[in-house]
Parts: C-alpha cells; sequence; structure tokens
C-alpha cells in the first residue's frame, strides 16, 4: 500500500495552547475519515498538510514531500477548509477561475475546467450568478469546487457537508466516492459519523490533539477489548434463546426487552458466539428473526474512546 | 398514535409572497409526538414555521395549531403561549448569562417573575448546562448555545416544539445528547416535537412520523416505521466465511439469494415466514458466522431522496442492488461500484 | 440509546402564563440591565454629568444660602426678598447652563447604548428569539425605547430633576416652585424631548444596519453632518433658516424661546417644532415598518 501521508511525531502548538501533540499516523489512498470532538486538532492537522503551517515538532511527509511552503506540492493538493471566504461581487465561475489563474492554467483552459468543476458540485445553474447571492450549501460546494478544479491527487475537505440539505450531501458523498475511484485520495473531516462510515472504513479519530485510533473501524473495535460486545437479537421465544445462550461462558450479560422479542447480549469473544449461533438456533427452533450488533459501528468506537 | 387528534391540522393552505408561492396548497394533519418536518433547500419548511409560529397569515386555506386559528390576529399572539421555538442560528445575544436569557424569555411569554426565576433553572438543569448558566453567553461552545436554546424554547413548558435544525454544528457527543433531550421530551415527555433537521438519521432515530415537503406542497407523510418498515420477504444476512459454501447450502435449502457486495447477501423468500431459523440452519451446516440479519429495509434517507425526485441511493450504511440510475451528473456508470470497492 | 439521568430532570410548569405582563417593560429591564453590565463605558459617559450635576447641586445651594444670610431662617424684608429674587434668577442661570452643558453627553451615551439594541438583534437573529413568543411589534419596540431613553436620561433628565429638586428644596419658603415653577417644567420637558428625540434617530439608524459599530457611525454621521452642511449653507448664504436642517439648531432654538432669552437664530420657534415633530413622526415611521420586517420576513 503507498502512502499519501505520513506523520511522525507531529506536533503543533500555538503559543502554549496544543494544536495538535505527538501525532504519528499513516494514510493510504482511498478516503479516509477523520474525525474527533471540537477541537481535537483535525483542522491543525489538515493545515499542517497542506503546509500552511510549519510544525513545532515532528516531521510530515506528504506525497513523498515536506509540505510546509512547498509550491509544487501544493499544486497535487485540494484544501477545502471550514472558512466561508468567498468574494461575494464574482460568480461562482469566475471565482473558481480566478484561482486556477493563480495557479497558473490560461485563461480558457481555467474557465474550461471551472465550468466542468461547478458542474460537478451540480451548480451548473448557478455559476454564472454572483457569489454574494448564494445560499450556505452553495458557497459552500463553490469552495468545494475551487478544490477540485485543478489536477490534484489528494483532497483535503474540513466538515464538507456542514448544513447542506439531505439532497446536497447525497450528491457531494457521491462525488467523493467518485474521485476516490478516479484514484485520487480524499481526507475528510466530519462530525456525522455515520455519513463518515459509509464512505469509508479507515479513520484516523484523534482528541485533545492525540492521536486515539487509526485504522478500519471493524479492526479498530475488535481492540477494544475491554468493552464487551453486544449482540441484539429478536425471537419469537427469546427466553429459550437466553437459556442456551447463557451456556456459552463468553457471554456476560443478557437482557430481554420488555416487549416479549428483544433480547440483548454482552458477550467478550463475539467471533465465536457468530461461529456457534447458527448451529445453535438451528437446534433451537426458537425463531430467531434478526441479529445485530449495536456497537460495532463508528459511533460506539467513538463513544467509547471519547466518551 | 392513530386515536388522538392531530395537533396541527392544515388543510390547503397557500402562502404567497409576492409573485413567489412559498406554500402551494399544504394539506397536512400533524400527529402528536414526535415529528420530523424534512424537505430540501426552499421546499417551504421555513415558510411553515413561520406560519405556526404565527409570524405570517396564511394567503388562502384553514389552519388549526393546537386549536388556535393563525388568521385571527388575537390567535396568532396566542398560538406563540402554547409552541416553544428553537431557531436555527447564532441567535443568542452575547453579553446576557444563560439565566438572564431564559428568564426574560419566559417572563415575555407571561410567567411571572418567580415562576421565570424556577423554570429557567429547572430547564437549564434539564439541558445539563451546570455553574456555565452563570456565565457570559459568548465564553459558550456551540454545543453549549445549542442546548440553551433548547432551553429557552422549554421556559414556558409550551405543548408544541419547534426545534429547526438542533444538530447543526455539533460534534459527536454533543449530537447525541441533543439527540438523548429530544427523544426524551417527544417520547417521555408527552410534548409535540416538530424536528426539521437535514440529517436524516437524526430524524430517524427521535421520530416516530414524518412529513415530508418539496416546492411548497406535503409529497410524503407517514409513521417512519411504515416507511422504513422494510419488506418481509427480503432479508439481508451478512456474514463471515467462504461464500460459496453459503450460496451452496442455501440454494440446498431452497432459498433463492443474491450476493450484495462483500460477504452480504438478499435472501428472497416465497412466502412471509416468521423467522430465520432455516437460515441458521443452512449456515450452520456451511460453517458459516451470520454477523447480522433482518429485512431489507430501506433508510429514511432513501425514502426521502426518492420522494424529493433524487435518483436511487445506493445508501447511507445499506447499499441496495441493481437499481438502475436515473439522473445523469453523478452517477454515469460508476453507481453500483462505488460502495463495494 | 442510553440512559441518563436528566429525564427525571424535567418537571412540567403547573401554574399559569400572565395575560397581560407588562413585557416592554420586560425588554427594557433586561436590555438596561446588559448594557451596565460593563462599567468603562458607564463611567465615562455618566461620570462628568453627575460631576457637572452635583457641583450645580452645591452652586444651586450656595446661592439661596448666600443671599439668606442666615440659612434656613425665613424673612420678611424687603431688602432680602430682593437678594433672594436676585438669587433665584442666578439659580434659573445656572439650571440652563447645566442643561447645555450634559445636552452633549445625552447624545453620546443615547447613541452609545442605543446603536446595538435592534442592530445586534438583526445581526444575530434575537428577534426570532422575540417573536416567537406572545409579544407584538409595539411592545418590542417600546421596550428598546425604553431601554434607550433610560440611558439618555440617566445623562440628562435625571441630573435635572435633581438639580431642580435642590433648587425647590434649598430655596426658601419654596420660592423657587413658587416663582419660577415654569422653569422647572420647561427643564424637564426640555430634556424629555432632546432624550426622546435623539432616542428615536438612533434606534431607527440602528434598525437600517447590522452592526453596533455601523449604526454608532450612522448616527453621528447623522448628527453632525446635517449640522455641518447647515452651517455652511448659512454662512454662504448668510441666511440663518438653513440651521433648520439640523437638530442641535433646532433644539437651540427652542430652549432659547423657553427660558426666554434672546435668540441669533431668527426663525419662528413653531417651525423648530415642525422640523422636530416631523423627525420623530419620521423615525417612527421607518422603524415601524423595519422593525416589522424583523418579525414577518426575518
Amino acid at each position: 500500500m503507498s502512502v499519501i501521508i505520513e506523520a511522525k511525531e507531529l506536533a503543533r502548538w500555538y503559543g502554549e495552547v496544543v494544536g495538535l501533540n505527538d501525532l504519528t499516523v499513516t494514510i493510504g489512498p482511498g478516503i479516509t475519515g477523520l474525525v474527533g470532538p471540537n477541537g481535537a486538532g483535525k483542522s491543525t492537522f489538515m493545515k499542517l498538510i497542506v503546509g500552511e503551517i510549519r510544525p513545532s515538532r515532528g516531521s510530515i511527509q506528504v506525497l513523498g514531500h515536506v509540505p510546509f511552503a512547498n509550491r509544487a506540492l501544493y499544486a497535487q493538493i485540494g484544501f477545502c477548509p471550514q472558512q466561508d471566504a468567498l468574494y461575494d461581487h464574482m460568480t461562482g465561475r469566475q471565482f473558481v477561475a480566478s484561482f486556477l489563474r493563480l495557479a497558473g492554467f490560461g485563461r480558457q483552459e481555467a474557465d474550461a475546467r471551472a465550468v466542468s468543476a461547478m458542474e460537478r458540485v451540480h451548480l451548473a445553474d448557478a455559476m454564472n450568478r454572483k457569489v454574494g447571492g448564494y445560499s450556505k450549501g452553495m458557497r459552500q460546494r463553490t469552495r468545494l469546487a475551487q478544490s477540485i478544479a485543478h489536477d490534484f491527487e489528494l483532497l483535503i475537505v474540513d466538515e464538507p457537508l456542514t448544513g447542506l440539505d439531505p439532497v446536497a450531501r447525497h450528491r457531494m458523498l457521491e462525488l467523493f466516492r467518485q474521485l476516490k475511484d478516479e484514484g485520487k485520495a480524499v481526507l475528510l473531516s466530519s462530525h456525522v459519523l455515520h455519513e463518515v462510515e459509509s464512505l469509508t472504513e479507515e479513520i484516523v479519530l484523534i482528541h485533545r490533539g492525540r492521536l486515539l485510533a487509526q485504522g478500519s473501524v471493524r479492526e479498530v473495535r475488535k481492540l477494544l477489548s475491554h468493552h464487551p460486545r453486544r449482540v441484539r437479537m429478536r425471537a419469537r421465544e427469546p427466553r429459550r434463546l437466553a437459556e442456551a445462550c447463557l451456556r456459552f461462558d463468553h457471554v456476560g450479560a443478557i437482557h430481554l426487552d420488555e416487549d416479549g422479542e428483544g433480547i440483548a447480549i454482552e458477550t467478550r469473544d463475539v467471533g465465536t458466539f457468530f461461529d456457534e449461533l447458527p448451529l445453535l438456533a438451528a437446534e433451537l427452533r426458537a425463531g430467531l428473526r434478526s441479529l445485530e450488533s449495536p456497537d460495532a459501528n463508528l459511533e460506539a468506537v467513538f463513544d467509547y474512546l471519547v466518551g | 398514535m392513530s386515536g388522538a387528534p392531530p395537533i396541527i391540522s392544515l388543510d390547503k393552505l397557500v402562502k404567497r409572497f409576492g409573485k413567489v408561492q412559498a406554500l402551494d396548497g399544504v394539506t397536512v394533519d400533524v400527529p402528536q409526538g414526535a415529528v420530523g418536518l424534512l424537505g430540501p433547500n426552499g421546499a417551504g419548511k421555513t415558510t411553515m414555521i413561520k406560519l405556526l409560529l404565527g409570524l405570517l397569515v396564511p394567503t388562502k386555506g384553514k389552519a388549526n395549531i393546537a386549536g388556535f386559528r393563525p388568521k385571527k390576529r388575537s390567535h396568532r399572539l396566542a398560538v406563540r403561549r402554547v409552541v416553544g421555538y428553537m431557531p436555527e442560528g447564532d441567535c443568542l445575544l452575547p453579553d446576557m448569562s444563560a439565566v438572564e436569557l431564559v428568564s426574560t424569555l419566559g417572563r415575555i411569554t407571561g410567567l411571572t417573575r418567580e415562576d421565570a426565576m424556577t423554570r429557567s433553572h429547572e430547564v437549564l438543569d434539564y439541558v445539563e448546562l451546570e455553574e456555565a448558566r452563570y456565565r457570559k453567553l459568548d465564553q459558550y461552545s456551540t454545543g453549549m448555545k445549542q442546548r440553551l436554546k433548547l432551553a429557552q424554547a422549554l421556559v414556558h413548558d409550551p405543548k408544541i416544539l419547534l426545534l429547526d435544525e438542533p444538530t447543526n454544528g455539533l460534534d459527536p457527543k454533543g449530537r447525541r445528547h441533543m439527540l438523548t433531550l429530544i427523544d426524551d421530551l417527544g417520547r417521555k415527555q408527552g410534548k409535540n416535537v416538530l424536528l426539521c433537521s437535514h440529517l436524516l438519521h437524526d430524524v430517524e432515530s427521535t421520530c416516530d412520523y414524518v412529513v415530508v415537503m418539496n416546492k411548497g406542497r406535503v409529497i410524503q407523510q407517514g409513521a417512519v416505521a411504515d416507511m422504513t418498515g422494510g419488506d418481509n420477504l427480503r432479508l439481508v444476512v451478512s456474514y463471515e466465511g467462504a461464500s460459496e459454501d453459503f450460496a451452496r447450502a442455501l440454494g440446498d435449502a431452497g432459498f433463492r439469494h443474491e450476493s450484495r457486495g462483500e460477504r452480504e447477501l438478499v435472501i428472497e423468500l416465497e412466502t412471509a415466514v416468521d423467522d430465520a431459523d432455516d437460515i441458521f440452519a443452512a449456515a450452520a451446516q456451511a460453517r458459516i458466522a451470520i454477523t447480522s440479519l433482518d429485512r431489507v429495509r430501506s433508510t429514511l434517507e432513501e425514502v426521502f431522496l426518492k420522494a424529493v425526485g433524487e435518483h436511487e441511493s445506493h445508501g447511507a450504511l445499506a447499499p441496495t442492488n441493481g437499481a438502475p440510475a436515473k439522473g445523469g451528473g453523478f452517477d454515469d456508470g460508476s453507481n453500483n461500484g462505488a460502495a463495494s470497492a | 440509546m442510553k440512559a441518563s439521568t436528566h429525564i427525571e430532570v424535567y418537571r412540567k410548569f403547573e401554574g399559569e402564563l400572565k395575560k397581560r405582563p407588562f413585557r416592554a417593560g420586560i425588554v427594557a429591564l433586561s436590555g438596561i440591565r446588559v448594557g451596565f453590565r460593563r462599567k468603562l463605558p458607564a463611567l465615562l459617559l455618566y461620570a462628568i454629568p453627575a460631576i457637572s450635576c452635583i457641583v450645580t447641586c452645591f452652586l444651586v445651594n450656595l446661592r439661596f444660602n448666600a443671599s439668606l444670610g442666615i440659612p434656613g431662617a425665613p424673612s420678611g424684608s424687603g431688602a432680602q426678598a430682593g437678594a433672594l429674587l436676585e438669587g433665584v434668577l442666578d439659580v434659573k442661570l445656572l439650571i440652563l447652563e447645566f442643561v447645555e452643558r450634559v445636552r452633549f453627553f445625552a447624545l453620546l451615551a443615547v447613541t452609545w447604548y442605543g446603536a446595538g439594541l435592534i442592530a445586534e438583534d438583526r445581526r444575530l437573529g434575537a428577534n426570532l428569539l422575540y417573536f416567537s413568543r406572545p409579544i407584538t411589534r409595539f411592545q418590542y419596540l417600546l421596550g428598546k425605547f425604553l431601554t434607550t431613553a433610560f440611558y439618555g436620561s440617566c445623562a440628562i433628565l435625571f441630573p435635572c430633576i435633581v438639580v431642580c429638586s435642590t433648587a425647590a428644596f434649598a430655596s426658601p419658603d419654596w420660592l423657587f416652585v413658587k416663582e419660577e415653577w415654569d422653569v422647572i417644567l420647561w427643564t424637564l420637558a426640555y430634556a424629555s424631548m432632546w432624550v426622546l428625540t435623539l432616542t428615536a434617530v438612533v434606534l431607527t439608524v440602528s434598525s437600517m444596519v447590522e452592526r453596533k459599530t455601523l449604526a454608532l457611525v450612522g448616527t453621528f454621521a447623522l448628527v453632525f453632518l446635517t449640522e455641518g452642511a447647515s452651517n455652511v449653507m448659512s454662512e454662504i448664504s448668510n441666511e440663518a433658516s438653513y440651521r433648520l436642517f439640523s437638530l442641535t439648531r433646532n433644539f437651540q432654538r427652542i430652549g432659547e424661546w423657553m427660558f426666554g432669552r434672546p435668540s441669533p437664530l431668527n426663525w419662528n420657534v413653531e417651525a423648530s417644532f415642525w422640523v422636530i415633530g416631523l423627525v420623530f413622526t419620521g423615525c417612527m415611521l421607518i422603524l415601524a415598518q423595519r422593525v416589522r420586517r424583523m418579525e414577518v420576513v426575518a
């Protein structure tokens, strides 16, 4: 697996305030979700990646280069920060094109690229109108268009979905999937964990400037062995099922719902449980009709790690 | 839910601003309990909220909000005594403290000075704003501001709560807290919550009923359970183990099935059966571990996107298979490949 | 969903809502409390009016006592009565001077405290918090008006009341009240008019912009530009009546008329009343329309 971003003992302080502390992380291609509470250091990390700020300590390499004040590298990165900074007097198309001109594209090329970027974010209808009249969601998408208009290999997006309506959210998620299929690497931060999870398994979780977890959600969850896994089932005869489950010595607790159908168990070894359950269900014939793991997702991982 | 009279009932409601038709004949009965109001931007949700608050007078049609008719001027003010509103934006005056803000707004609604103080602390306790309630609001985090906005909407203990994007800008922890509060208000405290949110996942987890608007009309409404209820002839199964073995075992047991992505398949049933014991038996035979099993359900997001005419989604969490993309643009060719890659 | 303890914390409200609370008063009270939270501006704005109020009171007291000879003893002799009347006249002048002096501070106070009241509500969207409650536009506006007028009154009206009271109490045999009741009346009327007009102007500017600083700048620009322009015009054309455009000149004219002093501003005083009336009415109309938009369109 090739390495897109590699940070070693990366730290950045603002005076005495910590932005990022001792972060060692490797990010590969594809989509990676950067998650953490407010003030965790996500934006600091992103600024370090694009070379907007210099690390206080440690090192970072992006696409094999040191990013700080590296203009050549900057051309390979698309960056969409959170701040709503747009020129209201320009049209969306002009705005995107003006950045491309700054990056060295010719007038015609810049315009053509601006048009196609605006189309990709579904703003083709509005691209000839002044940015000042755009809604919040449209401004957000214009900024995204600006960050994907050039030939980049890595896209960094900070909370790209905030304030977007469901249709726009859906389209943006599609756009990220599509970029990934085109072979781009995407690092995106979001507070809406299930949306991150719908895009990617790979996450980097930071909290108070520290790395708390990296890797796929599934693997990370396995590492949290001190939190027994919960499994929820529904069955026609939940009591018989519960009785049978009690015989597994990895099952720690069983809870029966009041509706007379639901049963929740806690197990220290969910792998074995899933291995053994089919035979148990087949023999018991207790009418098992559904099975799910409510705490196997990113939301649960986040909850357990951040609290 | 079916027995109780609707808390809000609108009949062919029209609202025009000059030439713009913001509401174009809205007919809806909003049941008691927690209800989600959904729609893309510009669907008319904001106009609807303003009408419910008595801030606007309908151009045509009838409206009944908890027994009040906003066409009458006296009712327009009176309706605000039974409605609590949590606005979307950052609307808090920075020089006030939380207690001051909540009690002032409570007194404007009609609480006596003593009641206003009691209620302010009551609701601030409820949203878990601790000592911070005495501090000035300019030091508040987004999460605290959102909770304070909820508290001020609750101070006069209204029957109806209008919540506009209450989870906007919150981090996961703050969002979960807010959702717990909304869930509690709607399901345990007997408030009639009308929740507007772009995060359909949040609506799904807190509301029992949704109303979907688009272009000034109500295009779909119903119980969340019915909309996402799922198909009792199709089951979706995630598993671990050799897929060929599982497929063979299922085939032997007489199940038609198709694979949907890695380690996931959909089983079609001939007749609705009450349990999946036979599927577990097939898995046991093939030494397969089943990690999840349920009816094929749509998420609220899929229901919503379909309703507003956006092309079939391949979903937030559960990819649906085989639906051809209707729209152009995004989905050319790459619709189904992305999710499983 | 995780079970949490706050579920039991919510208690229903069993009492009754008042049908007609004095909502404007509640808005005003909260505005006043918020404004006085910052100590420095209050100190800067009110220190000089307060000091000059105290000094004037002291001087008033001194005049009466001096003219009386022995403090507190009433007297009927002719010479003393003459001195007394002189003292009363002196006091009248003192009061006039005082009003002239603190007028500017009232302008500062009203502008400083009133500028943000509506503008900041608009910028932050706080109007939605108010208008989602059973408050009418009139009550809201009245609340903001009372807030601003209170701050203005602190600089001019209340000190005037104090000075006049001092004069009344210090003068022997309530002589000041008996002889110069009209001075008291005019002083208070003048102060109130000044405060109310300024309040209307400041709130109007505040309702048209979205920032406190803009409203501050806007108000001062309005007052000083009209003042400056009218000065220039009248200098050029040698025609005093151009000064009718200036708010402060109109008040000067009215003041001089009220206290029966000769005025260099040679127009009929009724014109000044008309101008101020027009400004006030205009402001109210604009305010009504702006506040309507805050409720309805928001």
